[in-house]
């Protein structure tokens, strides 16, 4: 069971996550206090942290995540902001947050990433080989195979391929994968992801079964043989 | 608006602290000037004084110690420098035995070189300067003369020394006055301006004119931050406006529809909540460009800016867009071979691109047949205004363009040239902010057939 700090003084917005991760069978804390948040922060194991920027009283969020990087806490931390400017973000991340997400926000994206910052930090450092079903990623030569059978997959398709057998059997969303894969950070309005996405499932999973790439309507994607274990888009 | 106290005002220190250098240089020439005259001034009186000296004792030596006092008493009486030079032939007790003065106290005077002596003429005590040399018998002759001209030398370069001082240090106070005025009545222009813009008038500016010196380009500067402010507090306006405007809309569609949904059946109530949530949804995004759009606007990005090479940025965003194209029927070409680099922030500049190839791929269909959009995204260093060395980045489509007067107004906020797709007119207003981030330009041109969006960039400072 994952254990999540939610630290947010907007009660509402608060509650509204907690009751979405608790669905999920996740154990949840809430907190709406700068102080008390760093006190819960520091005082007990979580798998994440849910960080708020601006807190009641002028308090900042990045100052509760600064003292738990002081303290030498790698607790992950996912920064939750009003603030969406490039500056402020690109703060939080040298604040030492492992990932941001801008308000408003749907819940299925902070879920997706709150399970990949959770799977990053319980799972080792990644693998020479990665293996989804009877897929076989190898990283060091960066070929894949498929029941036996290489697949032809071009550089770019190799990294989008790895990145999902990373978070395989998680939903992972458009936006996680134009960040990690492409390392943009807009959102084009075409969707580009998807025509990737279905040239990728073209060489992975035509002429195999079962299909391995799925489509989480209205949130993502995932690489899994057990899509009946995926939540549904949220 | 004089400073209260002279002190306070720089130009006034400045002058006066110049001043007291001059005056302070002046007093060191002077100072020299003054030694060595006097020092001068003295090695003539003793070379004098050892010449005379050293002939009347060779006198005395040729044709004997009579023709010596003879020559001694002619001197006396020659009316040549009679009355400063001093004469003296002593026995070897130091008694006069042949002069005009005596050493004062009475004694018998030293052998040893030129020296000082305080002697006794005509009834007053004179300070000289004597030669004194032993003759036969222990007898001794001293010739020289008394300090007067030399006293009254040293006297004269004094006061003229001290008057000079004095009236440089009245120059240096009266010049220290005097700029402190100039300096006043030039930044009396520029604090009126700051006041009348601080109370709120920001079309005021200061006036600029004549000769380059340092208040008018200070002036300038000043100016061109006014403009700059302008421009952003326009654009506030500019935008808060917009956003009200765009923003309340769908606010009050969203807020009628809940309303309804109170008393429809359930099944109606979902979609109604379905329907509303992703109109939030999409006012979210909407908030974001414009965010972004301000941020890019404020120019506080450009600390970001590092060197980009343009070529691969472009071959990057079309790897990302050219299988979308494919699949639809169309086709995405880069010519981008030739492509130098640019100054930037990558990620706004990829932005930008990612923006004009979407709207090509919205609006750039072929009217005929309904295949997708024929894309070409073009690279090549090219001159911009002024014969600035750059780089030009087109972006073509084969679509049916736009009106001839609508082309000026792509990039306004919010402004659709066609209103049928989907879209709320903020990505080429964003693609504008980026490049004028950049100092570059952004033009739209039709080009029969097709549109082109063409960006310049200017190129990187030589490093």
């Amino acid at each position: 069971m994952y254990r999540y700090l939610i630290i947010e003084d907007d009660a509402l917005n608060a509650r509204y996550i907690a009751d979405g991760l608790r669905q999920q069978g996740a154990q949840v804390a809430v907190c709406g206090d700068g102080v008390q948040g760093i006190a819960l922060a520091v005082g007990e194991q979580w798998d994440v942290i849910i960080l708020d920027r601006m807190l009641e009283g002028g308090f900042d969020g990045l100052q509760i995540l600064q003292t738990l990087r002081a303290m030498g806490r790698q607790t992950p931390v996912l920064v939750l902001s009003a603030l969406s400017a490039t500056d402020e973000r690109v703060r939080g991340l040298k604040a030492g947050c492992d990932d941001y997400l801008t308000k408003p926000f749907a819940f299925s994206e902070l879920s997706a990433r709150l399970e990949a910052l959770v799977r990053r930090a319980r799972i080792p450092a990644p693998e020479r080989e990665m293996r989804v079903a009877d897929l076989r990623l190898n990283l060091m030569s960066r070929s894949a195979e498929r029941a036996g059978q290489p697949l032809a997959l071009q550089p770019r398709e190799f990294r989008l391929l790895a990145f999902l057998a990373q978070h395989a059997h998680q939903i992972v969303t458009r936006t996680m994968l134009l960040e990690s894969v492409w390392d943009y950070r807009f959102d084009p309005q075409t969707n580009v992801i998807d025509v990737h996405i279905s040239r990728l499932r073209g060489k992975v999973d035509k002429g195999f079964e079962p299909p391995l790439i799925h489509t989480v309507r209205g949130v993502g994607y995932s690489l899994t043989d057990r899509p009946q274990a995926l939540p549904q888009g949220a | 608006m004089a400073a209260a106290r002279p002190w306070s005002s720089v130009a006034f220190r400045l002058a006066l602290y110049y001043g007291g250098l001059l005056v302070l240089t002046m007093a060191i020439v002077l100072s020299v000037f003054y030694v060595q005259t006097v020092g001068v001034l003295g090695a003539r009186m003793d070379r004098q004084a050892e010449n005379h000296l050293r002939r009347l004792v060779e006198h005395g030596a040729k044709y004997g110690q009579e023709a010596l006092e003879g020559e001694i008493r002619w001197m006396l009486q020659d009316g040549v420098n009679t009355d400063t030079e001093i004469l003296m032939l002593t026995d070897a007790q130091g008694h006069v035995l042949l002069g005009n003065a005596a050493p004062w106290p009475p004694r018998r005077l030293s052998t040893v070189g030129v020296r000082d002596v305080k002697v006794r003429r005509a009834g007053a005590l004179v300070a000289g300067r004597v030669a004194v040399a032993e003759l036969p018998g222990g007898r001794l002759l001293a010739v020289g003369s008394d300090l007067q001209a030399q006293r009254h030398m040293e006297e004269l370069i004094g006061r003229a020394s001290l008057m000079a001082a004095f009236i440089a240090l009245v120059m240096a106070v009266v010049g220290a006055l005097v700029f402190r005025r100039v300096v006043d009545d030039r930044a009396a222009d520029i604090r009126s301006t700051m006041a009348r813009v601080a109370a709120g008038d920001l079309r005021q500016r200061i006036p600029v004119a004549g000769r380059d010196d340092e208040f008018t380009l200070l002036g300038r500067d000043i100016n061109g931050m006014l403009d700059r402010l302008e421009h952003l507090m326009e654009g506030i306006r500019h935008v808060s406006n917009t956003i009200a405007h765009n923003l309340r809309t769908p606010l009050t569609r969203m807020l009628l529809q809940l309303r309804g949904a109170g008393q429809a059946p359930a099944a109606e109530q979902a979609a109604t909540l379905a329907r509303v949530a992703r109109e939030v949804e999409e006012l979210g995004v909407v908030f974001d460009k414009l965010l972004q759009i301000a941020e890019v606007e404020s120019g506080t990005s450009r600390t970001r800016f590092a060197r980009v090479e343009v070529r691969d940025l472009l071959l990057d965003v079309a790897d990302l867009y050219a299988p979308v194209l494919e699949d639809s029927g169309g086709s995405l070409r880069a010519q981008v071979q030739d492509a130098p680099a640019a100054l930037g922030d990558a990620d706004l500049l990829a932005s930008a691109i990612a923006n004009l190839i979407d709207n090509a791929i919205k609006y750039g269909r072929a009217p005929e047949g309904g295949r997708g959009a024929d894309i070409v995204l073009h690279a090549a260093p090219a001159q911009g205004p002024g014969g600035a060395p750059g780089i030009a980045i087109t972006v073509r489509d084969h679509g049916p363009g736009v009106e001839p007067q609508a082309l000026e107004q792509l990039g306004t906020r919010f402004f659709r040239a066609r209103t049928d797709g989907q879209g709320y007119g903020l990505g080429l207003s964003s693609v504008r902010a980026i490049v004028e981030l950049h100092g570059g330009r952004l033009e739209f041109a039709n080009t029969h057939p097709g549109m082109q969006a063409r960006i310049w960039l200017p190129a990187p400072p030589p490093a």
